[in-house]
C-alpha cells in the first residue's frame, strides 16, 4: 500500500563497487547500512566520496541512510548529486520525489515522480504518489487522471482512495461511492469518515462535519490533516477556542503546515492572544513571505500592540498586492486614525465604503425571479 | 482566626455580594389574558414573510399603565389570493396583571402587512401616536384621547409604499417637533417573487432557503420633516439620507452619538454596512459609519444586522452601541472610546461567542436586577425553517441569550439561571421593555414570527435593588422628550441614557427611563439635558419611584 511505501520505501543501490580501491570500504558501508546502522554508514559513504567524489552509487546510497536518518534536505542533495553523476539511474528520482513528498515539496515531489514515471510507466506506486501530490497543490483533474488508473491494480489503498475522493470533492464530483468504498474494509473506515467530515464541510454543514471528523479520529488519531479539518469546521462555526486546539494539535504532527500555522496566528489574533498570534504568524510569514492575508493578520497584530506606524506599513504592503479588498482598507483607516492621520484614514474609509458598495452591488444580478 | 481563615471568608463574602441575584422571568402572557398569534407562512419561502414583527410598550389611554400593541404577520400566497389579513392587537392594560383586547375598537387592528411599529406624540397634544411600518403603505394613527385611533397617514403625508421596517422619531432640528426617519429593507415584488432555493444567494448551508436580502434591490430610506401642522414633508434627499447603496434597512435609532446636542441616526442594515449619520444642525447629515467605528465588525466584515440598543454598559458615561446579528456572525458590541469612535469589543466583552449560532432580532442593554449595571437580553429566532435537524445542533426556533453584566465591562451568559421562559424555544422578532405591572422592574414583551408572544414578567428583580423610573416631558422641547440625556448619580458613579421613540428590532419600548440603585436609597443627582439644549438638574431623590419631571 502506498503508507508502506513511504514508510520503508527507497531504494537501496547495491551496485557492484567500480573503484577497485574504494570497495572494501563501499561493501562495509552497505553492511552497516544493512545492519540497521545508517549514522555509521553515512559517514563510511562521506569518507569514500572524499576519496572518490564520482562514486556514484556511494552517492546514492548516502541520500538513502540520510533519508533514513531523517535528514531529508541533505538526502535530497545527495540523490541530486547521484542523478547529476549518473542521469540513467531513473530510479533514484523515484526516491527524490518521496523525500519531497514528505517534507510537503509537492511541486517538486511531481517534477520527479514525473520523471521516474517517464522511465517506468507501469509503476503504479510511483503514479499513485503523483496523484496525491497533484492533490496536496489543489491539481485535482491532473489527479483524477492518475489515480483512477491505479484503483484497478490497488483497490484499497485507503489513502488513494482517500486523495481521490479528495479530488472529486474539490472538482464537484460525487464523492459517496468512494466514501462507501472506504467504508467496506477495515483499513478505510477512518479515512471513509474523514472524507464524509469533508463533504460535509464543502457544504457548510460544519456541525455534521465534526460529528464525521471526530469519529475519523477516535478511529484513527493520526489521519494526515484530521485535525485541520476540524479546526476549519470550528472557526467557521465561530467555536475559536475549539478551533485553536485543533490547530494546536495538527500543528504538534504537521509543524511547517503554512495553513495551520496561518490559522493559528489568525484565531490567536482574534481572542486577543496576541504573543502567540505573533509567534505563529512569524512561521507562516518565514514559509510564505508574500502571503498578502497572513501579512494582513501580521498588521493586526502589531496594531494591537501599539505599533501602528510598523501596522499601517504592513497592511499597505497586503492592499498593494490586494487593492480591492474592502476589509483591508477598513483596517487600514483604523490604524491611521491611531496614528493621527486624519486625511489619510478618511481616505480609506471612503474606498472601504465604495467597495462594499460595489460588492453589494455586484451581488444584485444573481437571484432569479 | 487563622489567617488563611480570614482570606477564605473574605472571599466566599465578596463572591456571595457579587452573585447573580435570584431574578427569573416568567411568561405570563396566556395568564394575562394575551391570546393574540403571529400568522406567518410556516415555510417561509419569500423574505417577506421572516421579517415583521413589532411590539410595543404605552400607555394609550394616559392611565398610567403600560398597553401593549403586536403587529401581525401575512403571507405571499394570502395577498396573492386577496385573503383577509390577520389582525395586529392593541392589549389595554386593567391593571390587576390582565388585559383586554381593544384593537379593533380603538381602530388600529389592519395597518395592513405590518412589520414594525414606532409610538410618538407626533403634535404635542399629550397623547402618544401610533406609526406602523409595512410592507406596503405605512400606517400613522392618531390618538384622538378617547381611547381611539384616526388613520391620518394620507393627510399627515408619511404612507410610504415600500417594505418599511424600522421606523424612529427625533427631532433633528430642534424645533420641537418629531420628525420620523423610516429604514425601508428590499425592493420586493409579489409579481415576480425571487425563485425559492435557486441560485447561490438562496441557499444556506446547502439548503434550499429564501432569497435575500443580499442580491435583491434595496428599497431606499425615507427621513419626514413634521410641519408642527400634523402634515410631514419629505426631505430625505435634501437631508442626504436617501441610502444611495440601496442598503437592506432594519433597526433604526436617533442618538446623539457625537455628543453635540443634535440627535444622529443609526440604521442597522441587513448582510451590508450599517449608517451612521452625522447631524450637520443645518438639515443635512454626513453619513460616517466607516469612520466612527459601526459600519462593519472589527475585521471590516458586514454582517446581518437586525436590532439595536443603545446603553453606557461599562459606566465611563459614554453610550455604547450594541447590535444583533445573523447566525454564523457574532452579535456586535461597539464600544465608545474617549476620542467618540467606537471599537468592536464583542469578544473583549465575552458576548461574542455564545451568540453565533443564534439570529438576534429583539435586544436591550438594561438592569433587570436594579444593581445599576445594564445587563443585556437578545430574542432570538431563525429565518429559515428548513434548517431544524438539518445538521446536529441546528435550530429553527432558538432560546433567548441573556447576558448578566459583570462590572468589569464583561458579560455572563445566564439565561438557564433565570427562568425557564427564557431557555424556550421561539421564533422571536421584535421586543420591548417597560414596567407593565408597576414594580419596579423591567419586563419584556417579545413578539413571534409563527404564534403567541411572551410577556416576560420580570420576578425579583425590584428586590434585587432600589430603583427609579424617570418620565420625562418636554415643554418647549418635543412633549415625550425623545433625545433628552439624563445623567444620575450615586455616589462616584453616573449612568447616562437618553430617551428614544424607535428600539430595538421594529419596537418601542415604555419612555420612562429605569434606572437600577443597588442598596442607595438616595440619588445624589440627576442631571437633565433637554433636546433643545437646555439643561436641569435635581438632587437627592428618594429611590423607589416614578418620578415625572416637566421640562
Amino acid at each position: 500500500m502506498i503508507w508502506m511505501v513511504l514508510i520503508s520505501f527507497l531504494f537501496l543501490f547495491i551496485f557492484p563497487p567500480q573503484q577497485v580501491d574504494v570497495s572494501a570500504q563501499f561493501s562495509q558501508a552497505v553492511a552497516l547500512q544493512q545492519q540497521g546502522k545508517f549514522q555509521e554508514a553515512a559517514t563510511e559513504y562521506k569518507n569514500i566520496l572524499t576519496r572518490k567524489p564520482d562514486y556514484v552509487e556511494a552517492q546514492a546510497n548516502l541520500g538513502v541512510v540520510l533519508a533514513r536518518l531523517g535528514k531529508n534536505e541533505e538526502a535530497i542533495s545527495a540523490y541530486e548529486t547521484a542523478l547529476n553523476l549518473a542521469p540513467q539511474l531513473t530510479q533514484i528520482w523515484l526516491n527524490v520525489g518521496i523525500l519531497h513528498y514528505r517534507v510537503s515539496q509537492f511541486e517538486k515531489a511531481i517534477n520527479a515522480f514525473d520523471k521516474f514515471l517517464a522511465a517506468h510507466p507501469n509503476h503504479i506506486q510511483a503514479r499513485q504518489l503523483l496523484g496525491l501530490s497533484l492533490v496536496e497543490i489543489g491539481y485535482n483533474t491532473a489527479a483524477i487522471e492518475q489515480l483512477e488508473p491505479t484503483l484497478t491494480a490497488a483497490p484499497n489503498d485507503p489513502a488513494v482512495l482517500y486523495s481521490l475522493g479528495l479530488a472529486y470533492l474539490r472538482t464537484n464530483k460525487p464523492t459517496q461511492n468512494i466514501i462507501e468504498q472506504l467504508n467496506s474494509f477495515p483499513a478505510g473506515v477512518a479515512s471513509s469518515h474523514q472524507l464524509a467530515g469533508l463533504a460535509k464541510l464543502a457544504k457548510f454543514e460544519f456541525e455534521s462535519a465534526i460529528a464525521e471528523l471526530k469519529q475519523a479520529q477516535k478511529l484513527n488519531p493520526e489521519l494526515l490533516r484530521l485535525n485541520y479539518s476540524l479546526g476549519l469546521c470550528f472557526y467557521k462555526l465561530g467555536l475559536n477556542k475549539d478551533g485553536l486546539e485543533a490547530f494546536e494539535a495538527e500543528y504538534l504532527r504537521s509543524p511547517k503546515d503554512f495553513t495551520t500555522l496561518y490559522y493559528l496566528a489568525l484565531l490567536h489574533e482574534a481572542e486577543g492572544n496576541i504573543e502567540a498570534a505573533k509567534k505563529y504568524v512569524d512561521q507562516a510569514l518565514a514559509m510564505q513571505p508574500t502571503s498578502i492575508e497572513t501579512i494582513t493578520i501580521l498588521g493586526k497584530i502589531l496594531a494591537r500592540q501599539g505599533n501602528n506606524r510598523e501596522a499601517a506599513l504592513a497592511i499597505e504592503k497586503a492592499i498593494a498586492q490586494d487593492p480591492k479588498d474592502s476589509m483591508k482598507h477598513y483596517l487600514l483607516g483604523k490604524i491611521y486614525r491611531e496614528l493621527g492621520r486624519r486625511e489619510d484614514s478618511n481616505r480609506e474609509f471612503n474606498e472601504a465604503r465604495r467597495l462594499k458598495a460595489e460588492e453589494a452591488k455586484t451581488d444584485r444580478d444573481k437571484i432569479i425571479k | 482566626m487563622k489567617l488563611n481563615s480570614v482570606l477564605l471568608a473574605l472571599l466566599f463574602s465578596i463572591q456571595a455580594a457579587f452573585a447573580a441575584p435570584t431574578v427569573t422571568f416568567t411568561d405570563v402572557a396566556k395568564a394575562s389574558g394575551i391570546n393574540f398569534e403571529n400568522h406567518s407562512s410556516k415555510e417561509k419561502r419569500y423574505i417577506v414573510e421572516s421579517m415583521g414583527g413589532g411590539a410595543a410598550f404605552f400607555d394609550f389611554d394616559n392611565d398610567g399603565k403600560l398597553d401593549i400593541y403586536l403587529v401581525n404577520s401575512y403571507t405571499v400566497e394570502d395577498a396573492q389570493k386577496h385573503n383577509p389579513q390577520p389582525p395586529a392587537a392593541l392589549y389595554r392594560n386593567l391593571g390587576n396583571g390582565k388585559f383586554e383586547e381593544v384593537a379593533a375598537k380603538a381602530g388600529v387592528a389592519n395597518p395592513g402587512w405590518a412589520m414594525g411599529v414606532s409610538v410618538a406624540d407626533y403634535d404635542n397634544d399629550g397623547w402618544d401616536d401610533l406609526y406602523v411600518t409595512c410592507f406596503g403603505a405605512n400606517k400613522l394613527y392618531h390618538n384622538k384621547g378617547n381611547g381611539t385611533f384616526e388613520d391620518v397617514t394620507a393627510k399627515a403625508g408619511v404612507g410610504d409604499k415600500r417594505f418599511s421596517t424600522g421606523a424612529a422619531w427625533g427631532d433633528y432640528d430642534r424645533d420641537g417637533w418629531l420628525d420620523l426617519y423610516v429604514s425601508n429593507y428590499v425592493d420586493f415584488n409579489l409579481e415576480a417573487v425571487p425563485e425559492f432555493g435557486k441560485g447561490e444567494l438562496c441557499t444556506f448551508r446547502g439548503l434550499q432557503v429564501q432569497c435575500g436580502p443580499r442580491g435583491l434591490p434595496g428599497a431606499g430610506d425615507v427621513l419626514y420633516h413634521n410641519n408642527g401642522d400634523g402634515t410631514f414633508t419629505d426631505v430625505t434627499k435634501k437631508a442626504g439620507v436617501e441610502d444611495k447603496n440601496g442598503y437592506y434597512g432594519l433597526g433604526v435609532k436617533w442618538t446623539d452619538f457625537d455628543d453635540d446636542g443634535w440627535l444622529d441616526i443609526f440604521v442597522a442594515n441587513d448582510a451590508t454596512p450599517n449608517y451612521a449619520y452625522r447631524n450637520n444642525h443645518d438639515g443635512t447629515f454626513t453619513e460616517i459609519g466607516f469612520a466612527l467605528g459601526v459600519a462593519v465588525d472589527e475585521n471590516g466584515a458586514e454582517q446581518g444586522c437586525m436590532g439595536v440598543t443603545i446603553g453606557d454598559y461599562d459606566r465611563d458615561g459614554k453610550l455604547d452601541l450594541f447590535v444583533s446579528n445573523f447566525a454564523d456572525q457574532y452579535n456586535t458590541l461597539y464600544h465608545k472610546g474617549k476620542d467618540g469612535s467606537f471599537t468592536d469589543f464583542s469578544t473583549a466583552s465575552k458576548t461574542a461567542n455564545a451568540s453565533m449560532p443564534f439570529v438576534g432580532w429583539g435586544t436591550r442593554l438594561f438592569d433587570y436586577d436594579n444593581d445599576g449595571w445594564l445587563d443585556l437580553l437578545v430574542a432570538n429566532g431563525h429565518v429559515y425553517p428548513q434548517i431544524e435537524g438539518a445538521f446536529p445542533g441546528a435550530q429553527y426556533a432558538q432560546r433567548k441569550l441573556f447576558y448578566r453584566n459583570l462590572r468589569n465591562g464583561t458579560f455572563e451568559e445566564i439565561a438557564a439561571n433565570s427562568g425557564a421562559a427564557l431557555m424556550q424555544r421561539r421564533v422571536s422578532r421584535g421586543a420591548a421593555w417597560g414596567d407593565y405591572d408597576e414594580d419596579g422592574d423591567l419586563d419584556v414583551i417579545v413578539n413571534e414570527i409563527d404564534g403567541a408572544p411572551s410577556l416576560l414578567r420580570n420576578d425579583g428583580g425590584n428586590q434585587a435593588g432600589n430603583w427609579l423610573l424617570l418620565k420625562l416631558q418636554g415643554t418647549k422641547s418635543n412633549r415625550n422628550a425623545v433625545g433628552a440625556r439624563v445623567t444620575l448619580k450615586v455616589g462616584d458613579l453616573a449612568q447616562v441614557q437618553e430617551v428614544y421613540a424607535g428600539d430595538s428590532y421594529l419596537s418601542h419600548s415604555d419612555w420612562r427611563l429605569h434606572f437600577g440603585l443597588g442598596s442607595a436609597k438616595i440619588v445624589d443627582e440627576i442631571e437633565i439635558k433637554w433636546p433643545n439644549g437646555k439643561v436641569e438638574k435635581k438632587t437627592k431623590i428618594a429611590a423607589n419611584q416614578i418620578l415625572k419631571i416637566i421640562e
